[in-house]
């Protein structure tokens, strides 16, 4: 690691040194932060817009904008969700640096909602990225009344949910896997509470996510699909204050309080209480089961300059039933330290680690065993963005991340305890990118990311023949690097504005992904273990080119889009047929890679403020794979091929008090194997199954409605409360979470579905204080 | 003791959990999928014991046809040794059911031959299908053990083996015999262990089966009843061990996990069942040597 540290001085200190070098800029810059006035919570995604020139911008997530313009006289306007507009006269002779405090109108019920800050949709670089603010999310109708970042984004174009319900997301046609999660900058491996049917996330905490479908920035990597960055608040609250619920499934309480003049702090938690239930019952009461997510986060203001961010992230489940247990729980530390050298000028360093783990353990008489399973990442990183002139505004860093899995380890007594080895990996990478505005209607950015991935021992690497089987062994001893692998991925996206209303964008990216998930099945189970790319595995790879036309229409209330991609990827992995995932030496042997491809369209038409508003969605797409030892080398579908995908999510406000939502999505079934034959074998019958993926499942489909109730919409007090009442899939679909065979003694088989859903009603009630 | 049955119990553990915690409902579906060309099975498990051996042919039917599968009749079937010895088997009994004349065992460390010729897609030319097998040597099972125990307020007995594992890759089957008979012959009911977690161990004290105890039937569901064991004090109960080849392993795992269909969080893609028949033919003919430990139920 010594070395990894004497990387970063050296980038740290070149930059300073050439931070001199830099000359002088005939643009002015207008730079600063947007606030909330009471808690002095930056603000992200507001906008300020200078009227004279129609150009603006929004705030990045530290609540920082920064606008290159000519000398003169503007009016400007400075605008938020919720917030009251603030407008005014500004004279730019030369650099300035101000800040703007917007003034707060958002209580539990406000009327106004919009996620993409106006704007940025049309002018900002970036293709297929889609962003949600904390308060769009919770409008959603929620599941069992638990309101999930990752359920709101499945309703996303061009996002599929992989099962009914589950937290498995599938970006563009790519497996949940080649999603990167990060929450505070740490890597979320397992994103689900309760088998996959809610997420980790607790909406109160978040300030907003952005999802970036493919186009990740160069600053990201590692991943072949998607980045969904999940961001806590950023708080400076002004004053103590308090947010919560109790739901049928759930309780969560989020504190925030400055803790003197510079230091504040946010606490949240969410439990579980279904297990309150079940000592209720006289079959299950000795059983345990509950999950619960604890979140801290301290802030501390140093200077005007400098920041540090300490977060921290716990989250567990927990199922027990008399003397067997199962739990399996998530931590993300990170520690950010930023820095502005001026404001133009800023960086951040990033400690972060993160680990998943989980433990199955047995006391029963004859079956006591433990089974446990891991998997770790210690990262650290520097980022610096230094925005000099409309020409070069550059990001640059680096970062390394050391993996540490234990793909498991199992104790008996009585016999030798039995493990997987563990496998261990260095990835460094450093990237650099520039956005460069040409003219006033077009900008380019463009970034090179380099990645060097390397395997370190101890660890045993099997070498296998043309049949998959063992046929050599080779041990590595302790820190011996036994495989590099090197990835240049260079991304190039342009925004061409035709109008201030429209603008056409694109983007050609290549990404590479060196870990993956040994899962094959649709849901995925908590119990699916990571591996890296090795000797017997190649990193797996995407080359993809997107474009699309967005328009805003009626001073920005709408907002639409059009984006076409088309992806290409090599040594994109699949599994053999019957393959053991779990405890098994020889993993890589189960392993089978070739190409893949994946296409589509996404319409989508936003309507951001007004009494009704709201988002209405529709994606045609393909995915397919071809892999020589699988459906006999002939292409088939991946396994979240969704022909057709139509979402709407709608939000409408009778009054202050009375506020209504409803979701409906559609789905073309997703592509399974279905059996067109059987044979019998001493009265039982087994399947003869038709090509992979031949058939389709039933369509899914489903509406889930929710009314929230706001007593005092207008009072004057602390205490705001609001009551939601849903219903979950409502007019109750029977989407088929598995299709199996039952067969009884002497008869024949016939099919039959599992659905996990049937109307589910719920209500929560929710408070401020 | 068995790696993949063990894990299957956490894993059934697991799913228990998830319909204690959601609402999950079943409901009958229509499948509708072009139906494949017939194929021909054979399944055939020859033995070490002194008994009449068997060859079962039937032709396989649309997956949800609901008549039973058709019996394969008329056809010449033949198993050999490797030493030339040959049983010819006929459908002395019923249709479809070749079995040897008088009854005949398998000899150990011998690779055996099948061949079966039908002219089953009936064009007028027989078609020839073989396959073979090799019959272990036999693993020395030292004794077993039945022991009481309680799970989610249920009364089972353990079944404990005491055996020597040799060292290397084995693969082993497991029959039940309850009061003399064999417990149901059929592919679900068949254990299978491999040895990868305790390779050249003495294995002991380590549970691979569970039977109900008989008090509590009236706890069980009547489908659920068909397919158990269930145990009264005073039983005779019997093990038979046998070494098989890993391919035999695979095909037993193979047709128990795709017997019921998918698993959205645990299982694969559905994917065929493999067999080690020539000539495209489904099923399996396999050898058995079983070593055999008893005991009575306390």
């Amino acid at each position: 690691m010594g070395k990894v540290v004497l990387s970063y001085i050296l980038v740290a200190l070149s930059v300073f040194s050439s931070q001199k070098l830099y000359s002088q800029v005939k643009e002015i810059i207008l730079s600063g932060k947007i606030i909330d006035s009471q808690t002095g919570e930056s603000l992200e995604g507001a906008t300020i817009y200078l009227e004279e020139i129609s150009k603006g911008t929004t705030s990045n997530h530290k609540g920082e904008y920064q606008l290159s313009v000519e000398s003169g006289e503007y009016n400007f306007i400075v605008s938020y969700v919720g917030y009251e507009n603030l407008k005014g006269n500004i004279l730019l002779n030369k650099n300035l640096k101000k800040d703007f405090l917007l003034k707060g109108n958002i209580e539990l019920s406000e009327v106004v909602v919009t996620s993409t800050a106006s704007r940025d949709n049309i002018t900002a670089p970036i293709v297929g990225t889609e962003r949600l603010s904390s308060l769009e999310i919770k409008r959603i109708p929620a599941m069992m009344g638990e309101v999930d970042v990752i359920k709101a984004i499945q309703l996303l174009p061009g996002v599929q949910s992989t099962s009914d319900g589950g937290s498995g997301f599938s970006v563009r046609g790519s497996a949940p896997d080649q999603n990167l999660i990060l929450f505070d900058n740490s890597t979320i491996y397992n994103a689900s509470h309760l088998l996959g049917i809610f997420s980790v996330f607790n909406n109160d905490i978040i300030n907003g996510i952005d999802l970036y479908k493919g186009d990740i920035p160069v600053k990201y990597g590692g991943r072949l699909a998607s980045l969904l960055d999940i961001r806590t608040k950023n708080n400076m609250p002004k004053r103590f204050s308090a947010t919560g619920g109790i739901g049928l499934i759930s309780s969560r309480l989020t504190i925030e309080s400055p803790l003197g003049e510079k230091t504040s702090i946010l606490l949240g938690g969410r439990r579980s209480y279904a297990d309150l239930f079940l000592k209720m019952t006289e079959d299950y009461k000795d059983n345990s089961l509950y999950f619960y997510d604890l979140n801290a986060k301290i802030t501390h203001r140093f200077t005007s300059k400098d920041r540090l961010e300490l977060s921290a992230y716990m989250g567990k489940d927990m199922f027990g039933a008399d003397t067997q247990e199962f739990n399996y729980k998530n931590t993300a530390l990170s520690a950010i330290y930023s820095h502005n050298f001026s404001a133009d000028f800023y960086s951040s360093i990033t400690a972060s680690y993160s680990d998943y783990s989980y433990g199955i353990y047995s006391g029963m008489q004859n079956y006591e065993m433990s089974w446990e399973a891991s998997i770790s990442d210690y990262n650290l990183k520097a980022d610096f963005t230094n925005n000099i002139s409309s020409l070069w505004n550059i990001s640059y860093g680096a970062s390394s991340t050391f993996h540490k899995f234990r793909p498991g380890l199992v104790c008996q007594p009585g016999i030798n305890d039995y493990k997987i080895e563990n496998n261990l990996s260095f990835e460094y990478s450093a990237y650099i990118s520039n956005e460069q505005t040409i003219s006033d209607k077009f900008t380019l950015k463009y970034g090179l990311r380099f990645t060097s991935f390397s395997n370190v021992g101890k660890g045993t690497v099997y070498s296998y023949d043309n049949n998959y089987e063992v046929s050599d062994s080779v041990i590595h001893k302790k820190g011996d690097v036994y495989n590099t692998y090197y990835a240049w991925e260079p991304r190039l996206a342009f925004v061409w504005q035709l109008s201030d209303n429209n603008s056409i964008k694109g983007s050609i990216v290549h990404n590479e992904q060196f870990i993956q998930l040994a899962n094959n099945s649709a849901a995925g189970s908590p119990m699916d273990i990571w591996f890296a790319a090795g000797k017997n595995i190649k990193p797996q790879k995407v080359d993809m080119i997107s474009g699309g036309y967005f328009q805003n229409f009626n001073d920005d209330m709408y907002e639409a889009s059009a984006e076409i991609y088309y992806k290409r990827m090599t040594n994109v992995i699949d599994f053999a047929d019957h393959a053991e995932l779990m405890l098994n030496k020889y993993l890589d042997g189960e392993i089978r890679s070739g190409k893949g491809k994946a296409y589509g369209l996404e319409l989508m038409l936003r309507k951001n403020s007004g009494k009704l508003n709201g988002f209405i969605n529709y994606t045609i797409s393909r995915s397919e794979r071809t892999i020589a030892e699988i459906n006999n080398g002939k292409t088939y579908l991946a396994p979240f091929d969704k022909t057709h995908c139509f979402n709407i999510a709608a939000n409408f406000e009778l009054s202050p008090k009375h506020m209504f939502s409803a979701t409906w999505v559609y789905a073309t079934g997703m592509p399974t194997t279905y059996p067109v034959g059987r044979f019998e074998i001493n009265g039982e019958y087994f399947p003869i199954y038709s090509a992979r993926n031949e058939y389709r499942r039933p369509d899914y489909h489903r509406l889930d409605l929710s009314y929230t109730y706001t007593p005092k919409p207008n009072t004057e007090k602390r205490y705001k409360g609001e009551w939601v009442f849903s219903v979950f899939n409502a007019y109750g679909q029977k989407n088929p979470w598995t299709i199996s065979y039952i067969q009884k003694e002497g008869g024949t088989p016939y099919a039959e579905m599992v659905y996990l859903f049937g109307v589910l009603p719920s209500v929560t009630y929710n408070f401020k204080f | 003791m068995n790696k993949k049955s063990s894990y299957n119990k956490y894993i059934t553990l697991i799913l228990f959990f998830i319909i204690i915690c959601m609402t999950s409902c079943t409901a009958l579906i229509d499948i509708k999928t072009d139906d494949a060309e017939a194929r021909l099975c054979i399944y055939g498990m020859i033995t070490t014991n002194n008994e009449y051996q068997k060859i079962t042919l039937s032709s396989s039917a649309p997956c949800f046809d609901n008549q039973p599968n058709k019996k394969v009749t008329g056809a010449n079937v033949v198993i050999r040794d490797d030493e030339g010895v040959e049983w010819k088997l006929c459908e002395y009994t019923e249709a479809g059911i070749y079995t040897t004349l008088e009854p005949e065992f398998a000899k150990a460390n011998m690779n055996y031959t099948l061949e079966v010729r039908c002219d089953f897609n009936e064009d007028g030319i027989e078609e020839l299908y073989t396959a073979q097998s090799y019959v272990y040597g036999e693993i020395e099972l030292d004794s077993m053990k039945l022991e009481p125990m309680n799970f989610f307020n249920k009364n089972y007995y353990n079944a404990l083996v005491y055996v020597m594992e040799p060292k290397g890759k084995n693969f082993y089957m497991y029959r039940f015999y309850l009061n003399g008979l064999m417990a149901r012959d059929k592919i679900s009911d068949y254990l299978i262990t491999s040895d990868e977690m305790f390779d050249n161990q003495y294995i002991s004290d380590i549970s691979f089966y569970n039977f109900p105890n008989i008090s509590d039937i009236d706890q069980y569901e009547e489908e659920i009843i068909e397919n158990y064991f269930f145990l009264t004090s005073g039983d005779y109960v019997e093990i038979e061990m046998s070494e098989i080849s890993n391919h035999y392993y695979e095909f037993i795992a193979q047709c128990n996990k795709e017997f019921e269909g998918e698993n959205p969080m645990f299982g694969g893609p559905a994917a065929n069942i493999q067999t080690n028949i020539k000539g495209g033919a489904v099923g399996y003919f396999a050898t058995f040597n079983g070593s055999r430990a008893s005991c009575y139920v306390p």
